[in-house]
């Protein structure tokens, strides 16, 4: 990667995550010259991923989690509320003292601060939507009508999962669609016997593995995963995607892509007479030095907030309010989904079993609420919601909560301990045009205004989550397990389960029919600035219950192929 | 270690060092001595917070939790060079305070009891007295149940200290009750009288079990290569550290 000979390319990708990855490879593979613009640092595949495979003695503090109570969250204090924030992950989050925002209602902005972005440290779980989720809000009459249908996404999906190698199992429901699927990961003792549990009580309630971006096969060029257990440190063998495993290798491959590593973008330049973006302004984070780079068609995919962030503050007498802003809608709509409301309990029995191998994924179960027939219809909350989980059997830590020391001790903990499993529900949230981010008064290090993110739950949300945790608790105590307890972290105006822990923030330039009422087309392309193309979380107009990042994927991928096309027909 | 999971560990390191190239994954599986380990082990190494004092009675309570068997006790673990670490680096001043007035608390009430400090004590003296604490320390289910200082100290050092699964679920403590607002005031001084031996244990078994005597020695670290959900205990016939 090195720094850019030239201010001018066909096309500019701002952010280097998981949908600038996609845009910069679909933008070079179809011939483009591209620039790659990130903020943060080069991190360099392999090279840079300083903690994987380093064993817990080899770490001052065991690889302890760092929150803001104890000392090494100093510069952290937002990034640390999340459990993924450790010893041995810290270097792949943004410091907060950098990355500032003001927050009106808790809501945890978790950011990434290097090439690659959160492409490194994402949860992997990749999800199809369904028309059950692009029909939504038209049958609700909720926010504004998706611009797309199934149809539309799902060759893209398929064009995308192909290269990504995503493993899972077929299970046939119109609620969450099959894809191009590796050889599924296997369930534990635990897992079958809950699974079996639910099935006896529940019919339409169905357990299956995680659909995951981790290869159970070897598969262009990447290795099988060797289950060495936190990707979130970085793979060297390339077996989960990452910008740097997946996208960035064939974009480079190309000869076509730069890549400008600590470079922030501070707004974008708009040429009223051409109706164009006509340059990216930007800011050299170490020097400060301000340049102005020049393209045929801009992509910005700088995270949700990020991108909005840009969009809010390339102001002009057209558009006084941000670029492409004319309805008034960006900014508004802010969502992510709800979690932490689930249960767990302990399996009796199966001490006969274990595992081996660290197994990066967990369980999935579908959703199984308001689906459009009467059996699953709810009166007390719209859409619905999916669990994550897991079963595993106790380790040594069990022995700090209970008396007893010496021999006895040591003996008793040379041994596995019980079975447990837990499940955390993931929740749909709905779009509200209160839930908003504006620019604030105050302004970072390089002169940019900082976000104002003002964003809570609603009652539909706070509704559902009795239910998420209601129906967890039923199915453990179906499967007969024991010592089930029910848990929901939600603290009104506290920490816990707050809005943006769940990193799933979607929302703030929505796509739409009607210009008037949405910033984007059915492509992800500007209603009002036709060079413009914005394809990260922000483009949702609705958020499902599942997650996204595989419908990002697919909606970039297509987002260029239009691109490119109208570029072609000379239509931009 | 059964025979079987000898062969079980080589087959895993064959694979991983196929992937990977050998040296990395041989350091993690065989327990090779590490960098930072080898510099705490070396005679070049002092503490930061501790006394001389201090650190052998850590040292000694240590040993008594987790004693040297067939396998290495928490001492040549150096579980007391760990807390050592944990009081100076991660712990804020109150925390560490805390800690410290505990175990000045340890020789007073040896002082009591034997009319000697916890290291002048005889073996069976400091037995008897941490079987005591012990004992306090653990109040009936019942309490615990009800308490949230504990409830909330558990759940954290079990974020902390146990990496449950890798997925972005987060494990919850299936032990844990909601906040109870009206945890009596007695369940709360119960807790608060166990707070350093529960501290002491749970430093003890992180430091131990997460160490490379307690890992490789003691335990296993699960090992990587391969991924077998369901297999008989017997062929492993131990936790995983």
């Amino acid at each position: 990667m090195t720094g850019p000979q030239q201010m001018e390319y066909d096309a500019i990708v701002i952010g280097s995550g998981i949908t600038g990855g996609w845009a910069a490879k679909e933008l070079t593979e179809k011939g483009l010259r591209t620039l790659m613009i990130e903020r943060g640092r080069e991190l360099v595949h392999r090279r840079d991923y300083t903690m994987e495979h380093k064993p817990t003695w080899d770490m001052p503090l065991r690889n302890a989690r760092l929150d803001p109570t104890k000392q090494g969250a100093e510069e952290y204090q937002i990034q640390s509320r999340t459990g993924q924030f450790r010893e041995s992950t810290k270097q792949h989050f943004a410091k907060d003292t950098t990355h500032a925002y003001e927050e009106v209602k808790p809501f945890t902005w978790i950011q990434g601060d290097q090439v690659g972005g959160k492409s490194l440290i994402w949860g992997r779980q990749v999800y199809r939507w369904s028309d059950l989720d692009f029909e939504a809000n038209l049958k609700d009459g909720i926010a504004v009508d998706w611009p797309i249908r199934y149809k539309d996404i799902a060759p893209w999906y398929s064009y995308v999962e192909k290269h990504v190698g995503v493993s899972g199992e077929r299970l046939g429901l119109p609620q969450l669609p099959d894809g191009e699927f590796l050889p599924p990961m296997p369930m534990n003792a635990g897992e079958k016997h809950v699974k079996a549990g639910i099935q006896r009580k529940f019919k339409d309630r169905h357990m299956t593995i995680g659909r995951v971006a981790i290869l159970t096969a070897d598969h262009k060029g990447r290795a099988a995963c060797h289950y060495c257990g936190p990707c979130e440190r970085g793979c060297s063998t390339g077996s989960y995607f990452s910008t740097q495993a997946s996208t960035l290798p064939p974009a480079m491959a190309t000869g076509r892509l730069t890549v400008l590593p600590d470079s922030i973008v501070h707004s974008l330049e708009y040429d009223p007479k051409t109706n164009r973006v006509s340059a990216v302004n930007v800011i050299d984070t170490k020097t400060k030095a301000q340049r102005a780079y020049k393209a045929k068609i801009v992509f910005v995919c700088a995270s949700t907030l990020g991108s909005t962030r840009i969009l809010l503050n390339s102001k002009s007498s057209t558009f006084p309010n941000g670029i492409a802003n004319s309805s008034g809608v960006l900014g508004h709509n802010l969502m992510d989904h709800h979690f932490r409301a689930g249960a767990s309990g302990r399996i009796e029995g199966l001490t006969d079993h274990y595992y081996q191998g660290n197994r990066p994924n967990g369980i999935y179960i579908v959703r199984f609420r308001n689906l459009g027939d009467a059996a699953s219809k709810r009166t007390d909350f719209l859409r619905g919601f999916g669990y994550q989980g897991a079963a595993s059997r106790e380790g040594w830590g069990r022995g700090a909560s209970a008396p007893g020391m010496g021999v006895e001790l040591k003996r008793r903990l040379h041994d596995a301990g019980g079975w447990l499993m837990s499940m955390t529900g993931f929740g749909e949230c709905l779009p509200r045009h209160e839930n908003v981010v504006t620019l604030s008064d105050k302004t970072d290090d390089y002169g940019i205004p900082i976000l104002r993110i003002d964003c809570a739950w609603g009652p539909n949300e706070l509704a559902m989550r009795k239910d998420m945790k209601q129906s967890a608790m039923e199915m453990l105590e179906a499967a007969g397990l024991k010592n089930v307890v029910g848990s929901d972290d939600y603290k009104e105006g506290g920490l816990g389960a707050e809005p943006g822990l769940g990193i799933h923030e979607m929302g703030t330039a929505r796509m739409g029919r009607d210009p008037k009422t949405s910033v984007l087309n059915g492509w992800g392309q500007a209603h009002d600035v036709p060079n413009l193309f914005v394809t990260d979380g922000s483009m949702m107009t609705s958020s499902s219950c599942v997650n996204p990042s595989i419908t990002y994927m697919a909606l970039t991928a297509r987002a260029v192929d239009h691109a490119v096309s109208e570029m072609k027909k000379r239509n931009i | 270690m059964t025979e079987g999971n000898d062969i079980t560990r080589r087959e895993a390191i064959a694979r991983t060092a196929l992937l990977l190239g050998g040296t990395v994954a041989a350091a993690h599986l065989a327990g090779v001595e590490s960098p930072a380990w080898a510099a705490a082990a070396g005679p070049s190494w002092r503490t930061r917070t501790l006394s001389s004092p201090q650190s052998e009675l850590v040292a000694t309570i240590a040993e008594h939790i987790i004693p040297a068997t067939d396998t290495p006790g928490a001492r040549a673990a150096g579980v007391d060079k760990f807390v050592d670490v944990i009081l100076t680096d991660y712990y804020k001043a109150p925390e560490r305070d805390r800690f410290l007035a505990g175990l000045a608390d340890v020789d007073a009430r040896s002082q009591k009891a034997n009319g000697k400090t916890f290291l002048a004590s005889t073996p069976a003296q400091q037995l008897a007295l941490l079987h005591a604490m012990d004992a306090e320390s653990y109040p009936p289910e019942r309490v615990l149940a009800k308490a949230e200082p504990l409830n909330t100290e558990r759940a954290k050092m079990r974020d902390s200290l146990v990496r449950q699964s890798s997925t972005s679920t987060t494990i919850s403590d299936p032990t844990r009750a909601s906040a109870d607002a009206g945890a009596n005031e007695t369940a709360r001084r119960e807790l608060e009288q166990g707070w350093f031996f529960r501290r002491m244990k749970e430093l003890t078994l992180l430091g131990y079990y997460t160490s490379n005597a307690g890992a490789m020695t003691e335990l296993k670290v699960n090992p990587m290569g391969v991924y077998r959900a369901d297999i008989p205990y017997r062929s492993v016939g131990h936790s995983w550290a």
